[in-house]
């Protein structure tokens, strides 16, 4: 126990790592902050854009009058009739607009989300028929968008911010838009959390995760390397004492460790946090899209093939997601961690044992096969628990319970080749 | 001339240079595998595309042709007319693309494009929009006069389009973050070891300790730059066939123009070139300035994924250095930035570099 509390004072005594964890700290909480401007400024274009359009309808009523007036002029009761419908629905239509800015400008979603959903229903029935420069919108991303704003709707959450021009339409993998369709359907779908929980979801994707943890490894996990450098051998010193080389390497791997999770712990608590800088960490009930795949072909496994019309899909709370994601970033920091360990007691440079360990991380993800025992796949922690890689892979078993087993087993072989590479290394240390 | 010489064997001892090219060579090798066992998925992929529009469009002449024999309509025959001729088309874009008949491929792939806008003239349905089949037009008009066949721009193996694929993959913030972690230890080295200790005794001006470094540091960091274009260009062009005029492969630009390959290189090249400028200006004030690696670590991806995010929110603008990292995409997007951008990127250097000159002449070395 002393030696544990040894070596932990022995990291928290570098003034090196305060200062690497503070402006770590102070770079995602400017991060967070840009974010939240950012999201900020797409919330005025979007009101900009009603003010546009409010304009646009004053004109043509304008128009409209001068061509009443004239037709009136004329005696052509008929058009002066057509006209003076079409001024009252450009006045409702201007109604309508002003509406949505005070709601919108308020917060007020619920008249909004109302009218969308009674809007997009219109393309559920009629299927197939909404479209991105002519390419069809599939019918799995409209129904999870209808299911997606009923729940804001019935739990009074507000939606992320996104263009309000075309339906708060929810992105899903049934889309394969190509050329100017996909860089149009980019721009519709993009999304920005203004919440620090629909920051912290949008964030995930972006393997935020794997990267912190990474960092956490480069600042915490070099606690041998760094006493085994060409000046620095002040691991001979530990190797005379009379301590069991077992009890140095196990002081050494869980007083860093300890620290990288709660580093890592930190970095995510703080992105939640942030979002004091825009409206709030937000409701833990925001509606988080869950995959259930499809039936498999009977034919073979090579004709398997996603079915937007017959796939099905949940949504879960946020609270729930964050959980799982914090549960697979423990056990992935534990991963990690041995194998950077691992890999810092051949390499004295922190920097190329962080880049290796990325790229064996990564392209292990990338190169290896997506299968549940694959513990790489797991990496790519959004995918595995929104069921966007059971989907397509057609495999159920790549789940968080098939992931935490993988990365288990994964992390305690890189663990005892730790402890190997510790007692051997330890030979070699010159007297 | 001495100190420089100094530098650069100092440099060159260490086994981060070895790395580094090993690196290098490691991951254009694999591309360039990767590329080469996937040329028949290219083939694959073409086909089964237009597979899919060959599909859509017989399925709405069928119906179309049901619904002659119950109403029968001028529009309706002009649209279905219209399908049958789109459909005989496809067919004879496929077998073309199936037998590897490139010119009769790009011929082809006009002829569907034209007849997919008159079919859309006519309401009938084809998942392609106007812009994008007359872009096809126009890039398959310009490879015919040139005598290309058509590359699939992430799968080439012809010596431009596979540097440009290798461009984009390393030429952009992780890459330089990466590239420059490596080259920072240079400097937060020699302060961690305490060598610079002897160095700040020398009867050497301060700014010209910088100076050298920062010269030192270039050097090698273009030193790779042309290692990695050397291996780029020459890997595909030892071992497949180099096509004639292939510099001049029309590249698709977001603003709807052509642009050729050879100039996307050129200017490429500069804006890495101007981008290294800036970076180790960059590197070399962050190392005099905070001397410890993990600190500078800390300090140089957060700043290159700041200035990432800045540029892809909507800062990407003239006078911001950050917005050139990303090569790919100011040449594409942004082609008046060209060249005054490289200019912008040496002027944000020369300060920096005075800077670090200037905030390390009086400082001395921590005991």
């Amino acid at each position: 126990m002393r030696q544990f509390t040894f070596e932990l004072k022995k990291l928290m005594k570098k003034k090196s790592i305060w200062i690497a964890t503070s402006l770590s700290l102070l770079s995602i909480l400017t991060f967070s902050y840009y974010h939240f401007s950012v999201a900020d400024s797409m919330r005025a274009g979007n009101i900009k854009k009603k003010e546009t359009t409010i304009s646009q309808y004053h004109l043509y009523i304008e128009d409209a009058e001068a061509e009443k007036a004239a037709a009136e002029k004329q005696g052509d009761e008929e058009a002066a009739a057509a006209l003076e419908g079409h001024i009252e629905r450009f006045k409702q239509s201007i109604e309508n607009q002003e509406r949505f800015i005070v709601d919108y400008t308020n917060r007020n979603w619920e008249p909004i989300l109302a009218e969308v959903i009674v809007d997009l229903d219109v393309f559920l029935t009629d299927r197939g028929s909404l479209g991105v420069e002519d390419q069809l919108v599939q019918s799995f991303t409209l129904r999870a968008t209808m299911e997606e704003l009923q729940w804001l709707e019935k739990n009074r959450v507000d939606p992320v911010v996104q263009t309000t021009s075309f339906f708060l339409l929810h992105p899903t993998i049934y889309d394969q838009f190509t050329g100017r369709a996909q860089t149009a359907w980019e721009q519709l779908t993009a999304r920005y959390g203004d919440t620090g929980f629909t920051y912290f979801y949008s964030l995930v994707p972006k393997f935020l995760i794997p990267i912190i943890i990474l960092f956490g490894c480069f600042l915490f996990a070099n606690s041998v390397s760094s006493e085994n450098g060409k000046k620095k051998r002040s691991m001979q010193l530990h190797f005379v004492q009379p301590v069991p080389r077992t009890t140095i390497f196990l002081t050494k791997y869980f007083s860093g460790l300890i620290i990288t999770i709660a580093f890592v712990g930190m970095m995510l608590g703080a992105i939640i946090l942030s979002g004091e800088f825009g409206n709030g960490i937000g409701s833990a009930k925001y509606p988080v899209l869950i995959y259930e795949g499809g039936e498999p072909n009977p034919y073979g496994s090579e004709y398997n093939a996603l079915n937007p019309d017959k796939d099905q899909f949940h949504f879960i709370p946020v609270s729930k997601y964050v959980k799982e994601v914090l549960l697979l970033g423990v056990i992935l920091t534990f991963v990690v961690y041995s194998l950077y360990f691992l890999l810092a007691l051949a390499i004295r440079n922190p920097i190329i044992t962080a880049l290796v360990t990325g790229a064996i991380l990564f392209g292990g993800m990338k190169v290896i096969p997506t299968v549940a025992y694959n513990p790489f796949t797991y990496v790519d922690m959004h995918r595995v628990l929104n069921g966007e890689l059971a989907a397509i892979a057609f495999n159920p078993d790549i789940s968080l319970q098939s992931g935490a087993v993988a990365l288990g087993i994964l992390g305690c072989f890189l663990f005892l080749m730790g402890l190997l590479g510790f007692y051997a290394k330890s030979k070699r240390v010159a007297a | 001339m001495r100190q420089l010489l100094f530098e650069m064997k100092k440099m060159t001892r260490t086994r981060l240079l070895f790395f580094l090219a090993a690196g290098t060579l490691l991951l254009i090798g694999a591309i360039f595998i990767r590329n080469v066992l996937q040329q028949d998925m290219v083939t694959a992929e073409k086909v089964e595309s237009f597979s899919n529009h060959l599909q859509d469009v017989s399925s709405q002449n069928r119906t179309d042709l049901m619904m002659m024999e119950d109403e029968p309509s001028e529009e309706l025959e002009l649209r279905l007319n219209k399908g049958l001729d789109l459909q005989d088309k496809l067919n004879e874009l496929i077998d073309s693309i199936s037998k590897g008949l490139w010119e009769d491929e790009l011929q082809g792939e006009i002829e569907v494009s034209r007849s997919a806008m008159a079919y859309k003239d006519a309401r009938g349905r084809y998942t392609m929009s106007h812009a994008d089949l007359e872009d096809t037009i126009r890039l398959n008009e310009q490879l015919l006069a040139l005598g290309l066949p058509k590359e699939d721009p992430d799968r080439s193996n012809q010596p431009p389009l596979f540097m440009k694929q290798m461009m984009v993959l390393v030429l952009n913030p992780v890459g330089y973050t990466v590239l420059f972690l490596l080259l920072g230890i240079s400097i937060t080295r020699e302060f961690e070891d305490r060598n610079m200790r002897m160095v700040y005794a020398f009867p050497v001006p301060r700014w010209r300790l910088v100076l050298v470094k920062f010269i030192s540091l270039l050097l090698v960091a273009m030193s790779w730059l042309v290692y990695f274009l050397l291996l780029s260009y020459l890997l595909p062009n030892l071992v497949m066939e180099t096509r004639e005029q292939i510099f001049d492969y029309p590249l698709l630009l977001t603003s709807g123009e052509l642009m050729r390959v050879g100039s996307y290189i050129n200017e490429a090249v500069l804006y890495s070139a101007g981008t290294l400028f800036f970076a180790t200006a960059m590197v070399t004030l962050i190392g005099f300035g905070f001397r410890q690696t993990i600190v500078s670590s800390v300090i140089i991806t957060a700043l290159f994924t700041g200035g990432w995010m800045l540029a892809r929110n909507g800062m990407d603008v003239f006078l911001n250095p950050f917005t050139y990292v990303s090569g790919n995409q100011v040449i594409l997007s942004q082609p008046a930035f060209y060249p005054g951008g490289i200019l912008v990127l040496l002027i944000v250097s020369i300060v920096l570099l005075f800077a670090a000159m200037w905030s390390n002449q009086r400082r001395g070395v921590a005991k």
